[in-house]
């Protein structure tokens, strides 16, 4: 007599398609942040499970119910997003009205037959768990893999420091404040496609003694890629010359968590403080003071009400979907108590970027000696959740353009009272850098703008000493600190060829700029 | 491997924010998702295959043999 095979298909079901996100994002987010999810996914298969077996007293077909719930679950929401993008028809296939009817029909059918069969169902069973089996494999091959490499992956690629550098002798070491501020564009492109004016936020830059860099261009247009060469302070051709990133993405991971700069400053004896920007990739190992804000302490506590970034993206991706899209047609009505767990995300993204916002300054009491303050602010990047006066925006907006200039407007009020801090609270002259890691996320295809005109950045420098003779207003996030540490700390590291790359390659680019505006 | 995966990391980081609209970097890597989904069904399918192997081999067989005899058969009466 033949042993009958275990219904496991269903759980595994469940599961995947949470593991297999969580492989996706692994270098984004850490593993925690899904295990809410995987516990409820495993919960509510169980119950399905249960009730179709006591209701069928058949566990293979109970089983199989219960996967053909799971997989249509999870899988509404993808299929909806291929569509949307993929397909030449995607405006009319990807749309609920004619998606969910063909869904439903599928599910139907199969539930039917299901439930009609007579046959002997083990041998399908089997066939099951060996697909399910299969599925969770390979996700979970890809965690395991990108932890272990993560863990004994060594920093090969960051240039050494030319020369000793030291710290000046004459007088006090000045703190170093480094501002990123994720998608913040040039000026030009802000006044041509976003509708606002920043020139009003750059003069008084100046006139607090700020050097605008107003032809500034990323060297390249993706925030792993230009911070991996920012911050080590190279381009990524290995050498070559070529415009062409030679690194693999766990390479620029490296480079950037453990990076030339902070290596620099750390041997200088600066205590290197940062904020966990909430993405494992841009959060630095090893260093004296890591700030973590408050919404990135929520989305990992498994008892927090609301929804985390992962989890959303979850519903984004199934059936949940529907629920997310019909939220977005009734955004009149706010008080709503699922759409605040539903858009928590937005709330902890706020919360994340107004608290290190504020904490930037009160690092000047808070840490004694010489520092390098690394800020990474994912703003004014979407999502937008700041309206021009601060105000929370606690939908997405109609107007993405306007939206974006909004948020520009926010953060600019909230850059100025922070270098004025800076600058006078400081017991020596701080150097401050706020920088771009590229232009506007946006849809560029879609606005019929040239996706180039990502590589437009802010980039301006306050620098003590009188050493603005020595800036240009094309100067570079990969010259940023070349010039820092020649300057300041005796480095030998000299200038490079200002160079932008849209991607991973493409010819060199180099925007239209006009400095009178 | 390495084109691909600089292919992916380029382009599928903007994808959230275009339509999710969900903050910066997480990827709902759709395309992974249903490509995952066809090489499990084809490994089962080569499960399956390799475990009714015998029984596959025996349909065949006997698929054949059956064709012989029935054209011996029909040689017989035709004679």
């Amino acid at each position: 007599m033949k042993s009958r095979p275990p219904i496991i298909h269903p759980l595994l079901f469940g599961v995947f398609p949470v593991v297999a996100l969580i492989a996706r994002n692994i270098a984004e987010i850490p593993a925690l942040e899904g295990v809410r999810s995987l516990i409820v996914s495993i919960l509510i298969t169980l119950l399905i499970l249960l009730i179709f077996s006591l209701a069928l007293k058949n566990a293979h077909k109970a089983g199989m119910i219960s996967s053909l719930i799971m997989l249509s679950f999870f899988s509404y929401g993808h299929l909806n997003l291929v569509l949307r993008t993929v397909s030449p028809l995607g405006d009319l296939l990807g749309r609920h009205r004619f998606l969910v009817p063909i869904y439903v029909g599928i599910f139907g059918v199969a539930l039917w037959g299901i439930l009609r069969t007579r046959r002997d169902l083990s041998s399908l069973t089997r066939f099951l768990n060996v697909i399910a089996s299969a599925l969770i494999i390979i996700p979970l091959f890809q965690i395991a893999a990108f932890e272990i490499q993560d863990f004994t992956a060594q920093s090969s690629q960051a240039a050494s420091a030319a020369g000793d550098l030291r710290l000046p002798e004459d007088q006090k070491p000045p703190d170093v404040y480094y501002i990123l501020m994720d998608g913040y564009p040039r000026g030009d492109f802000i006044a041509q496609h976003l509708g606002y004016d920043n020139s009003p936020f750059l003069d008084a830059l100046e006139e607090k003694g700020f050097f605008v860099a107003l032809c500034s261009q990323a060297n390249y247009s993706d925030t792993r890629f230009s911070m991996a060469s920012a911050l080590n302070m190279t381009y990524l051709d290995g050498g070559t010359g070529l415009s062409e990133v030679v690194f693999r993405r766990t390479d620029l991971n490296r480079m950037i968590r453990s990076s030339t700069v902070q290596q620099n400053f750390a041997s200088l004896g600066y205590t290197i403080v940062t904020f966990d920007p909430g993405y494992r990739w841009l959060r630095w190992d090893n260093t004296d003071i890591q700030y973590t804000p408050g919404g990135i302490q929520t989305s990992r506590n498994l008892l927090a009400i609301g929804l985390n970034e992962f989890e959303r993206l979850l519903l984004n991706t199934s059936a949940g979907k529907l629920l997310l899209d019909m939220q977005v047609i009734s955004t009149a009505n706010q008080v709503n108590r699922i759409i605040q767990v539903l858009d928590n995300p937005r709330a902890l993204h706020r919360e994340n970027v107004l608290f290190t916002l504020e904490a930037i300054p009160k690092t000047m009491a808070e840490v004694p000696g010489p520092k390098f303050v690394y800020a990474h602010i994912v703003s004014p990047h979407p999502p937008f959740v700041f309206t021009a006066d601060g105000t929370p925006l606690d939908n997405s907006p109609t107007d993405e353009l306007v939206a974006y200039g909004d948020q520009i407007a926010y953060v600019n009020t909230r850059l100025l009272e922070i270098v004025d801090q800076l600058i006078a609270e400081s017991e020596q002259p701080p150097i401050i850098i706020i920088q771009g890691d590229h232009g506007a996320t946006i849809d560029y295809a879609g606005l019929r703008i040239d996706e180039a005109e990502r590589l437009g950045i802010l980039n301006v420098y306050y620098l003590p000493g009188g050493l603005e003779q020595e800036l240009y207003v094309s100067l570079s996030p990969v010259n940023t600190f070349r010039l820092i540490f020649d300057r300041y700390f005796n480095g030998h590291y000299g200038l490079l060829k200002n160079k932008s790359i849209l991607g991973r390659q493409s010819h060199y680019i180099e925007l239209d700029c006009e400095t009178s505006q | 491997m390495d084109a691909l995966n600089y292919y992916a990391v380029f382009h599928m980081t903007w994808l959230p924010d275009l339509l999710a609209k969900t903050p910066a970097y997480l990827d709902p890597g759709s395309g992974s998702f249903f490509l995952q989904l066809l090489l499990a069904t084809l490994m089962g399918a080569l499960f399956l295959v390799g475990a009714y192997w015998k029984k596959v081999k025996s349909f065949v067989r006997n698929l054949f043999s059956k064709r012989q005899k029935e054209q011996e058969d029909s040689d017989q009466k035709s004679q």
